[in-house]
């Protein structure tokens, strides 16, 4: 579904708007930090548009994806050195406000 | 005091020994070389290099014949320890990863080598191996007391997460692609009772047992690897 890998691009973009890398060491940081966990949001979103799984198990799997990428940014902001959090929560509400939109869930 | 790279180069050298799901491990047994499992493998490397025991039923108890859990490994990791992000983890040598087991099911524990690959006690077909960090589930990190630990500088390796994995959870998974693997698993002679979509004990305890007999990790869950074995596809 090239909506929700269109979805994840625009998310990408926003979270490195936020996160404003001073650094191409910093913005590879964040992209392949962020690129690593969206496969995870795809899946679930193209398993919900095609029937794989149903809204409540997508809708649970995705606030647990999004919680684990929250924390795990708190957790290594530190060592990164980059403004890891705004990064998560640009890429967080632009992904999920693209699947409310693209998917008509509950978010 | 004992490095997390000694933990990493000690587990190496037993890379291919045989897995067994739950076979006792004398911690104090130094020249032990099998069979593993994966949480009592790593509560051996914990107790050969730093002299106590981790992971395990009691961290007081007997370490000729104290048990290890994946189960036990969470509790201690949130007791003892300090529980560190996967990213770090999987840049750090000597930190442990850890996949809580769901109620009746197995989890699963792994040693980071700190480079994207693990070293563990996987499956009775492939026995002690190095595998890698990305693509699977864990649910957390930790770096076990009474070592030295190098700081991971650089985050070189980034963490990739799986797709969708089916689990037990509460309420359960639901949905078509929970259903497909019910029939997989029935045309393969396993049972996971009624066909519904609903992915309960029933499912996992036949998925664990199908992971078993085709030499997977037998955790009850389904990722890209055991989809594969039962030629399931998403979508």
């Amino acid at each position: 579904m090239s909506e929700i890998t269109n979805a994840v691009q625009t998310a990408l973009k926003s979270a490195l708007d936020a996160a404003k890398p001073t650094t191409p060491v910093a913005k590879s940081f964040v992209t392949s930090f962020l690129k690593g966990r969206a496969a995870a949001f795809v899946d679930i979103a193209e398993g919900l548009a095609s029937g794989d799984i149903d809204e409540g198990t997508a809708r649970y799997l995705l606030m647990q994806e999004g919680l684990l990428v929250s924390a795990e940014a708190e957790a290594v902001a530190g060592l990164s050195k980059v403004a890891l959090q705004a990064a998560v929560d640009a890429f967080l509400k632009s992904l999920t406000d693209s699947m409310r939109a693209l998917l008509k869930i509950a978010l | 005091m004992p490095t997390g790279q000694h933990i990493v180069d000690l587990a190496l050298r037993h890379l291919k020994e045989p897995y067994v799901l739950g076979a006792p491990v004398p911690k104090d047994a130094a020249g032990w070389k099998g069979p593993w499992d994966c949480a009592e493998f790593a509560s051996w490397l914990v107790y050969q290099l730093a002299g106590y025991l981790y992971g395990c039923d009691s961290d007081t108890g007997n370490s000729a014949t104290a048990d290890a859990y994946s189960g036990w490994w969470a509790r201690d990791a949130a007791a003892k320890g300090r529980a560190v992000a996967l990213t770090e983890a999987i840049n750090t040598p000597g930190a442990f990863l850890i996949r809580k087991p769901a109620p009746g099911m197995v989890g699963h524990v792994a040693l980071s080598a700190g480079d994207g690959t693990t070293v563990e006690a996987y499956s009775s077909r492939m026995g002690v191996i190095a595998g890698k960090t990305s693509d699977r589930r864990w649910d957390l990190a930790v770096l076990v007391p009474g070592f030295d630990y190098t700081p991971a500088a650089a985050l070189d390796t980034a963490y990739e997460a799986p797709g969708l994995v089916l689990r037990l959870i509460n309420p359960p998974m639901r949905g078509a692609l929970v259903e497909r693997v019910q029939r997989a698993l029935l045309d393969q002679g396993y049972s996971p009772g009624e066909p519904d979509g609903v992915y309960g004990p029933h499912t996992a305890a036949a998925v664990a047992a199908f992971q078993a007999a085709k030499g997977l990790l037998a955790d009850g869950e389904v990722g890209i690897n055991t989809r594969k074995k039962l030629g399931v596809k998403l979508g």
